[in-house]
């Protein structure tokens, strides 16, 4: 057993955790946070990612341990109470979400891309979201969501 | 031309669900987590359009944690019933004598239907104890007022209503029953997911149903109750009724029995998991329905006992219903091949008074136990025990009558799976009867 300590979407928590364990399992199981989905297992299709230190990973591949002292951002951390995060709305408003078991993931990395590369081209996005995999939308509406979500948040930020 | 104003066309609207699935708040599948939840794994073959040749799940088995792995040989038990009343449906539908299945029987020799009016005359006897006895107890308990009237005398309103109903039937009391029929399922089924199941217990009682140690009579008599050996023939009988008359009908019997048996599997199956896996280890003996109600209320809220007690009483009721009317059927068709009979009328029914004897003696004659004090437990034991003796015969019957061109003629004879089924149908009777003996000593 190890004992870890990490900040989960603004929140500092302290954990017993066994050696094997996957970083999806201890926030699924034992944190409750179910947003993150766990498709394949295997890190092929992308819907398990979270933020570990603002960057991607792939919950199902990273274990538990390897979260302490660091910050995990999930879906459940993306709105501001009822206010949803720009990102979420561009999903919704752009029609990119369908039966929904990617959004999650694709929304987390979207967030990561946008800090890098505030307002990416079509081709960047496709490129960004190669990671990830959706079987209902064919992809054209997620990037055009990512698209305007990142023309969004610049607005925002020349208007502040 | 001004364009007209829509409220909906042309405009955009997010979908409903849209909200919940950007926040990660949408339950799916995945993300149920329910008490002494078990985790299911579903194998598939390695090999694209492969044939299966053998599965051997023994290394499974006996990984640390495996409840059980369960395979198509699971599912024997009610394949076996599946073939086995399709097979005397066929015969029904398709012996160019236009005979029933009990005359087809009669053919083996006379001592063949002699032998099964017996079987059916003590099996009869019993069921309809058991039944009454079961209805009497849900009465009590759903108007605690009717506690002080005798069981004897609520006994004789049960078997009044039941007899009545056979007779002129009510098509909006139909209607209702199958509603709480359905509610009773719904409530074994969610019993059933939230009870902990011990899924090898269960797949072996679904394979080999027998008395197990303990308390399970109750779920065992249920089985007992839709699954009992004599009650597989009435099905030929209520297929004449449907208007079902040659062998171009036999498509529709694959589908008109396929369905109740999965529902009848779901709910024994659920029956099992409750009794078997929630009230034992909770220290609950069953020996009543009350028991077994007491798990629900602990499950569900005290509304899982009423409800409980409710579709019981409807199940109970519609099966002492089916019963009595199907065996009548069956007996007084099985006399009418020895001498002719007269018909009666009796409340507009027209048959003849063999008929309506078995009716009395499944109905009324069992409120005379309510006197004694047999105990279920005895009761359900001999009636199983009955059951075991005449299924040999009518495997056997089955398989001989099927196969016979003479008798089913030429070209309807059994393929393999029927053959199989049957067979193997013909060794588990023969089996369950050493084992009812061996119960029995």
């Amino acid at each position: 057993m190890h004992h870890i300590k990490f900040v989960v979407n603004g929140m500092e928590r302290e954990l017993l955790v066994n050696a094997q364990e996957l970083l999806s399992d201890m926030l699924r199981d034992r944190l409750g946070l179910k947003g993150t989905k766990v498709a394949c297992g295997a890190g092929e299709c992308g819907a398990c990612t979270v933020l570990l230190d603002e960057k991607p990973v792939n919950a199902c591949l990273v274990l538990a341990v390897q979260a302490d002292g660091k910050s995990i951002l999930t879906i459940e951390g993306m709105a501001d109470g009822p206010e949803l995060h720009p990102i979420q709305k561009a999903f919704i408003e752009q029609g990119a979400i369908q039966c929904g078991f990617c959004t999650p993931g694709l929304i987390m990395t979207t967030k990561a891309m946008l800090e890098e590369n505030p307002e990416p081209t079509e081709e960047e996005v496709r490129d960004g979201l190669i990671g990830h995999i959706c079987r209902c939308t064919g992809y054209q509406k997620i990037v055009s969501a990512v698209v305007s979500a990142g023309q969004e948040i610049q607005a925002q930020r020349r208007e502040n | 031309m001004a364009k007209p104003e829509y409220r909906i066309i042309g405009k955009s609207t997010p979908f409903i669900d849209a909200r919940d699935k950007a926040t990660g708040t949408t339950v799916y599948t995945s993300d149920i987590t329910l008490p002494n939840m078990l985790y299911g794994k579903v194998v598939r073959s390695t090999v694209a359009h492969g044939r299966i040749l053998s599965i051997d799940t023994s290394a499974a088995e006996r990984l640390p944690g495996v409840k059980a792995v369960i395979t198509a040989k699971d599912t024997v038990a009610i394949l076996l019933r599946y073939v086995f009343v399709y097979c005397l449906a066929k015969y029904e539908l398709c012996n160019p004598h236009g005979e029933t299945v009990l005359a087809g029987y009669r053919r083996l020799g006379a001592w063949a239907p002699i032998y099964m009016i017996i079987a059916i005359v003590i099996v009869l006897q019993l069921i309809g104890t058991f039944l009454i006895k079961g209805a009497v107890e849900n009465l009590t308990f759903l108007i605690p007022a009717l506690a002080n009237i005798p069981a004897i005398i609520l006994g004789l309103i049960t078997s009044f209503c039941v007899i009545y109903l056979a007779l002129k039937p009510l098509k909006v009391l139909e209607t209702v029953f199958k509603i709480f029929l359905a509610i009773m399922t719904v409530i074994f089924v969610y019993g059933m997911i939230a009870a902990k199941p011990d899924l090898g217990a269960i797949a072996a009682g679904a394979v080999i149903p027998r008395i197990p140690e303990g308390g399970l009579v109750i779920a065992v008599s249920l089985i007992g109750t839709v699954g009992c050996a004599p009650a597989n023939l009435i099905y030929s009988y209520l297929i004449r009724e449907k208007g079902w008359q040659g062998k171009e009908d036999l498509r529709q019997v694959k589908f008109d029995l396929g369905f109740p048996m999965i529902f009848m599997f779901i709910l024994i199956l659920s029956v099992w998991v409750v009794a078997a896996a929630y009230l034992k280890p909770n220290g609950i003996e069953v020996n009543s329905s009350e028991d077994i109600a007491k798990g629900f209320a602990a499950l569900i809220g005290p509304i899982g006992a009423v409800l409980f007690h409710v579709g019981l009483f409807v199940a109970i009721f519609t099966t002492l219903n089916g019963l009595c009317m199907g065996y009548a059927r069956m007996v007084s068709d099985i006399v009418k091949q020895f001498k002719p009979l007269k018909p009666i009328t009796v409340m507009g029914q027209t048959r003849d008074w063999v008929f309506f004897a078995v009716v009395a003696w499944g109905c009324v004659v069992p409120l005379v136990w309510l006197f004694t004090s047999a105990g279920f437990v005895q009761l359900t034991v001999m009636f199983l025990t009955a059951n075991v003796f005449v299924m040999p015969l009518i495997s056997i019957g089955a398989l001989i009558m099927v196969n016979k061109k003479a008798w089913i003629g030429e070209g309807n004879t059994a393929n393999w799976w029927q053959n199989a089924g049957l067979g193997i149908s013909v060794l588990l009777g023969i089996f369950f009867s050493v084992q009812g003996l061996i119960n029995l000593l």
